[in-house]
């Protein structure tokens, strides 16, 4: 029994991470996973340890008694013909993850606590949870931090830090863009501030790792990542428009005690989800709910 | 005028507790009957407790008293057992009201959970993680049943329906002098990580688990807008205790794993000089171009990818 | 119990600050008092303060701390007080009144030199040193007590010591013999006037009531807040057993 979890690209997409990361984790509990890629390209942007195979490969092999698994909502169309049982990672819940919500043949396993119950609610449908996890690179190590530096993300939201770099001018901003994750983590643990600006976003994973990396987050509000992101307590979380704003006033001189005590909080609130507490409940769910994967 | 009915046994543990005794035994003075259970004492403990009750019971020091306490609280003579430790008292008003819940209560409930108000060092701490601290003092004999170990809740054994924590802040309270002194503290945190038993399997420990620990000391702990400075001296000591013990486990594994990499600090930060910033955005304008071309390659590789490469 | 030992209850809830003040001016009055073999005793009722009030800061003090977890009335207060620090004489004293030496050495040497008198309250004054207290006058109908010449300038208002028919009891010294006779303070009364009504009941039984005027101590008066809502209970229960009973002063 194997487990093939396609993917449709290798880019700097937050699923790509999440699927990959997922497959390693099964294969540290002794089950048999590869990752399916179009050309069998391995993802170059963080250090993933899940084996690649490409797509023809993968379609070659696939016995009935193999997993397919999927994330990206196209995948559903063209693999549930394929011979084997069809799993769904769910890392979404917008309108074109209906169908497969929808196929009561297909098993959900969710990320978060928002999903669940969205499956739950419009489907009356259980899923199981199997949890999220950010690497371990991402958590605070002591490393020299800025309390004037802010990282923020280019790629989604860009308008709305080029709003705050125009507002506040005494901090010094600077991009996570296109690096490997080691990078971004390293960046992100000399950074004291993280402006998460993606609007739409599912989880927010980089909020998350912007937390355990001891940042204060001001996010725009995501739908998954509320389950962490508590505005007042942990981060900030704002509309667009009142960014710059949020941003002018945590930089205050004034506002260092808060800051501090929200990045000791983010952190805290990070250590949920490192990837030794994923395991251990991946581990229970395989034994119990998920135990049909491993035979 | 305190009712006769119902009746309460009081059993208190005691180790070298002359300096609090007298407070506590004074605090239940009321009671139909006080069990001292006195663990080896030195002092005059002892000579102390005599003025108030002669049900002494002598036994073997004891690293944990929660081990112990279940076995002696089968020497009471009255329905209802109150467990008061020798560093707690209660208040005037408390044998009224607590033999007013019985009465009121008793049918319904087995045990009753009480707050506790803890003076560190000379001060009380009003702060989330130090108050309320209900504590399970109060129950029917045979109700309740302690876990070996440090501060681990005990287990109301017919249901948690049975429990009732009697609401605060207008309620008896435990007054508990936790500590004097803040060095007191730490000596006795340190005292009881030596003291304790870890898990022997290396294949289940992770450092990373008491790093957490430690962040959340820090980070809930610490409540300087109710308790001041002396919450966060206390949030550092118990972060860094979680720190120690994992350290303490570490060492005592057979195999010992790579500690791991995860910092247990308070998260320190410096600052960009002004010149830096300002070079930074000087780039910046310079470069602003740059993003906005590897934004448009991003842009054209993602409807690429919409439109489909057609796959079998 | 010993030689003429005052037993001096504070009821007090929260206002740490000013309770230390308080008790500082109550020491050195005590020591002023301390001529030969008395035992004088402090006791603070914590009445459900939050948080409570730290025993051992209390302790250093000399001073006797009894915990209420739940709010106790004034009167239930004094009495479990009382009966566990007997003594000659009780007062009773509010934690916003600074007593001064000469007025505590005065109230007692009045209560000595004249036994028939069974309660002496005290002159107490404002901080614009305008009259708060120097006996309680009863006037027609509804009136009932109140305080005369409150208000007005300490200095126009005679300082000679006056018997009257109750004087409050923020600031009360009374006899043992009179306290055990009536049995303390009568807690049907839930906030005010127990001490009026203790004043009307001694005289009731032969005791002379006075004020000491001759020297005076501050008062801030009402600070504990939420005073004003309990005291009504009070007065009408007071109204109804009293009126009629009492001379009108005018």
């Amino acid at each position: 029994m194997m487990v093939y979890y396609f993917l449709p690209d290798p880019g700097i997409f937050g699923g790509v991470k999440v699927a990959c990361q997922f497959v390693s984790m099964l294969l540290s509990t002794g089950a048999r996973a590869v990752v399916a890629l179009p050309e069998g390209k391995a993802p170059r942007w963080f250090s993933a340890t899940a084996p690649v195979v490409t797509h023809q490969m993968a379609l070659e092999n696939t016995t009935s008694s193999d997993w397919i698994m999927i994330t990206w909502p196209p995948d559903y169309e063209w693999l549930k013909r394929l011979p084997g049982r069809l799993v769904c990672h769910c890392q979404g819940t917008d309108d074109r993850m209906h169908p497969i919500f929808a196929d009561t043949s297909v098993p959900l396993l969710t990320c978060w606590k928002q999903a669940q119950e969205y499956v739950r609610l419009h489907f009356d449908r259980e899923t199981v949870d199997v949890s999220i996890a950010i690497s371990d690179d991402f958590f605070f190590d002591g490393s020299r931090k800025e309390d004037n530096r802010v990282a923020y993300m280019p790629r989604r939201g860009y308008s709305i830090a080029r709003d705050c770099m125009r507002k506040v001018g005494s901090q010094d901003f600077i991009p996570v863009d296109g690096l490997h994750e080691q990078e971004a983590a390293r960046c992100l643990k000399r950074s004291g501030i993280f402006l998460a600006t993606a609007v739409g976003e599912q989880f927010g994973l980089p909020a998350l790792e912007a937390m355990a990396a001891g940042c204060v987050v001001i996010s725009v509000p995501v739908k998954g990542g509320m389950e962490y992101l508590h505005d007042g307590f942990n981060c900030f979380v704002v509309s667009a428009e009142e960014m710059p704003e949020k941003l002018d006033w945590l930089t205050r001189r004034e506002n260092a005690a808060t800051r501090s005590v929200m990045r000791l909080r983010a952190v805290s609130t990070a250590q949920r989800y490192r990837m030794v507490v994923q395991r251990r409940q991946l581990e229970r769910l395989l034994r119990d709910e998920l135990a049909w994967l491993k035979k | 005028m305190v009712e006769n009915f119902p009746r309460i046994s009081v059993v208190m543990h005691t180790r070298n507790s002359q300096e609090t005794l007298e407070r506590a035994m004074e605090s239940v003075s009321w009671a139909d009957e006080i069990i001292i259970v006195d663990m080896a004492s030195e002092d005059a403990t002892l000579e102390i407790a005599r003025r108030f009750t002669d049900r002494i019971i002598s036994i073997p020091f004891y690293s944990r008293v929660d081990g112990v306490r279940n076995r002696y609280l089968e020497e009471a003579a009255s329905e209802w057992i109150l467990v008061l430790d020798s560093d707690e008292f209660l208040s005037y008003d408390a044998p009224r009201e607590l033999k007013g819940l019985i009465t009121r209560l008793g049918g319904k409930y087995d045990a009753f959970a009480m707050p506790r108000y803890n003076i560190i060092a000379g001060q009380i701490m009003k702060g989330g993680a130090w108050y309320p601290d209900y504590q399970i003092r109060l129950f029917r004999k045979g109700t309740v049943k302690w876990i070996d170990g440090t501060h681990i809740l005990p287990e109301v054994v017919t249901g948690p329906r049975r429990l009732l924590e009697i609401r605060s802040p207008d309620c008896p309270h435990i007054h508990h002098r936790n500590y004097p002194s803040l060095q007191e503290f730490i000596r006795r945190q340190v005292d009881y990580a030596l003291r304790d038993t870890y898990e022997s399997d290396s294949r289940h420990f992770d450092f990373s688990d008491y790093v957490a620990r430690a962040y959340e000391a820090l980070a809930i702990r610490s409540d300087r807008e109710n308790d001041g400075d002396l919450s966060h001296a206390l949030s550092l000591v118990m972060a860094w205790d979680a720190v120690i013990r994992g350290l303490i486990q570490w060492e005592r594994l057979s195999t010992k794993p790579p500690l791991g990499f995860f910092a247990a600090l308070p998260i320190a930060t410096g600052r960009v000089p002004w010149w830096r910033i300002s070079l930074r955005r000087w780039l910046w304008r310079r470069h602003s171009m740059w993003f906005l071309i590897r934004r448009l390659r991003e842009i054209l590789r993602w409807i690429a990818m919409k439109a489909g490469i057609r796959r079998v | 119990m010993t030689k003429e030992g005052i037993t001096v209850i504070v009821v007090s809830k929260g206002l740490e600050g000013l309770l230390h003040f308080c008790l500082t001016a109550l020491q050195r009055a005590l020591q002023r008092l301390m001529s030969g073999g008395e035992v004088h005793r402090v006791v603070v009722v914590d009445n459900a303060s939050r948080p409570p009030y730290i025993q051992d800061l209390y302790r250093t003090l000399g001073v006797k701390l009894l915990r209420a977890d739940l709010p106790l009335s004034f009167a239930a207060a004094n009495n479990a007080a009382a009966t566990l620090y007997p003594n000659d004489f009780y007062l009773l004293l509010n934690n916003d009144v600074l007593l001064t030496e000469e007025t505590l050495l005065g109230m007692h040497k009045l209560m000595r030199d004249h036994p028939q008198v069974g309660l002496c309250g005290s002159r107490l004054i404002f901080p614009d040193g305008s009259i708060q207290h120097c006996g309680v006058l009863f006037g027609p109908g509804g009136i009932g007590p109140y305080h005369g010449f409150r208000k007005k300038p300490s200095d126009q208002v005679s300082r000679i010591n006056r018997e009257y028919q109750a004087v409050t009891g923020a600031c009360l010294l009374v006899r043992r013999a009179v306290w055990e006779e009536l049995g303390g303070l009568d807690e049907s009364y839930p906030f005010g006037l127990e001490d009026i009504d203790l004043c009307l009941r001694a005289r009731q039984r032969g005791w002379n009531v006075m004020c000491h005027n001759e020297t005076e101590s501050l008062h801030l008066e009402a600070m504990t807040p939420g005073r004003r809502a309990l005291d009504i209970p009070s007065r009408k229960l007071f109204m109804k057993r009293w009126k009629g009973h009492y001379t009108l002063d005018g």
